[in-house]
């Protein structure tokens, strides 16, 4: 990927990467954890459907046309991780811009890949805006476990101990683009200097692997669940309550991932994730029952039938249910 | 076999006293409280062996040689499943979820 951005930087300044913002060094200079990329940028995303999904990014780094914030009212409010960030499609065949089409209204994606719950309630306290009518939490399976990770950087945190906590992301767009030019600049120093540690990395010592190895850790993770449950039930409660004082409805999206149908999959976190949806009252739109368990061959949705995102009939089919159910 | 006898009784009284202050430290100071649910398991888990621990100071001797046994032959068994599952690259198949974010 650093290779064809180098080659289209040379043809136009505004390329640049996305960056997934839990790459950005949590302590830096500028003080802030972002949220988004680099705004106004042609930001390079990824390459699952044989081209690379490239996107002009919006006023605040997101995938969004930039007009999109000019509104007056947003009909739809999409958060969530790569598969919300639009993972590997071009616009408009991600979900929101489907979604857009469909029905001629309005529709800002604050997804980002690498996204957990936290990261997404974050999202929402930052950049929710007064006007919106819908919001949808899409989730995918992999959620969970992004938030163990989330639970411990010292200012996502602050999201969920202090509800009034903000780092005005909003106001501080040209820090967010300058810290994530810097992390790119690392990348790239670091991707060109990996073949020259290749050997060095060789005969050091793995102290990660042996820390790990002491504390047993795989065979803990293989037989306790995931951590954070109660937390994940905290952050959709307050989600609830962040959108319904901002007069919006709140409608959570499940998505099925590539072994949902096959033995790999718990059935139980499913069951979980449901009976939380259903106990906070929150309007529950599930994906597999609702479109994959309908198609003869659900693979069809993904790239070459691999397990990967979405591809453009996969986003296109979800979108259409998502905007049926929400015109019942 | 004196030798270990005699020390393991204190041997498992120390190491149950420094998981125990390990989980507080993970539960209370690294998570901030916020897990306290995953953590429980490991209190119950360490204070059974605290107890434990104390006990077999008072035990017969006898019973404490097939203790010692059972000890190190689980704790043999559980690091050398661990290497298998550090060290078997088919296990590695996690590493390609992570691509999907």
């Amino acid at each position: 990927m650093l290779q064809i951005y180098e080659d289209l930087k040379k043809t136009d300044n505004k390329y640049t990467l996305s960056v997934y913002p839990d790459s950005n060094p949590i302590v830096n200079k500028y003080k802030i954890f972002p949220l988004s990329g680099i705004s106004n940028s042609k930001t390079i995303f990824c390459n699952e459907n044989g081209y690379y999904s490239i996107y002009e990014s919006d006023r605040y780094g997101f995938n969004n046309p930039n007009i999109e914030w000019d509104n007056k009212d947003i009909e739809y409010l999409l958060v969530g991780d790569s598969f919300t960030h639009g993972a590997c499609v071009n616009r408009p065949n991600d979900l929101t811009s489907v979604l857009r089409t469909l029905s001629k209204k309005s529709a800002i994606n604050l997804g980002y890949s690498s996204n957990g719950p936290l990261m997404e309630y974050a999202t929402l306290r930052e950049y929710l805006i007064p006007n919106v009518k819908k919001v949808f939490w899409i989730y995918y399976p992999n959620d969970l476990s992004d938030l163990q990770y989330e639970i411990s950087n010292n200012v996502l945190i602050k999201y969920l101990s202090d509800l009034n906590f903000t780092q005005k992301l909003k106001f501080k767009q040209n820090k967010i683009d300058d810290l994530i030019n810097d992390t790119i600049e690392d990348i790239k120093k670091r991707i060109n200097n990996k073949d020259k540690d290749k050997d060095k990395e060789k005969d050091k010592f793995n102290y990660k692997k042996f820390i790990s190895f002491i504390k047993i850790s795989k065979l803990r993770k293989s037989i306790f669940p995931v951590i954070g449950n109660s937390n994940f039930e905290k952050i959709l409660k307050l989600t609830k309550d962040l959108t319904l004082a901002n007069n919006s409805k709140l409608y959570f999206v499940y998505l099925p991932e590539f072994n949902h149908n096959k033995k790999k999959f718990s059935k139980n976190d499913y069951a979980l994730i449901k009976q939380i949806v259903n106990k906070l009252d929150i309007t529950f739109i599930d994906i597999y029952s609702e479109v994959f368990e309908k198609e003869e061959n659900p693979l069809v949705f993904f790239p070459f039938n691999l397990d990967g995102h979405y591809n453009v009939s996969g986003y296109k089919k979800i979108a259409e249910k998502i905007y049926k159910f929400t015109e019942r | 076999m004196n030798f270990i006898k005699r020390i393991f009784s204190p041997f498992c009284l120390t190491i149950s006293v420094l998981l125990i202050i390990y989980t507080y430290y993970k539960s209370e100071i690294y998570w901030n409280g916020l897990n306290n649910e995953y953590y429980l398991f490991y209190y119950i888990f360490f204070f059974f062996f605290f107890f434990f621990s104390f006990i077999s100071f008072f035990i017969n001797q006898k019973i404490k040689e097939y203790l010692i046994i059972l000890f190190s032959s689980v704790v043999l068994a559980v690091f050398l499943f661990e290497g298998y599952l550090t060290f078997n690259t088919k296990t590695k198949s996690y590493k390609l979820k992570k691509t999907i974010t």
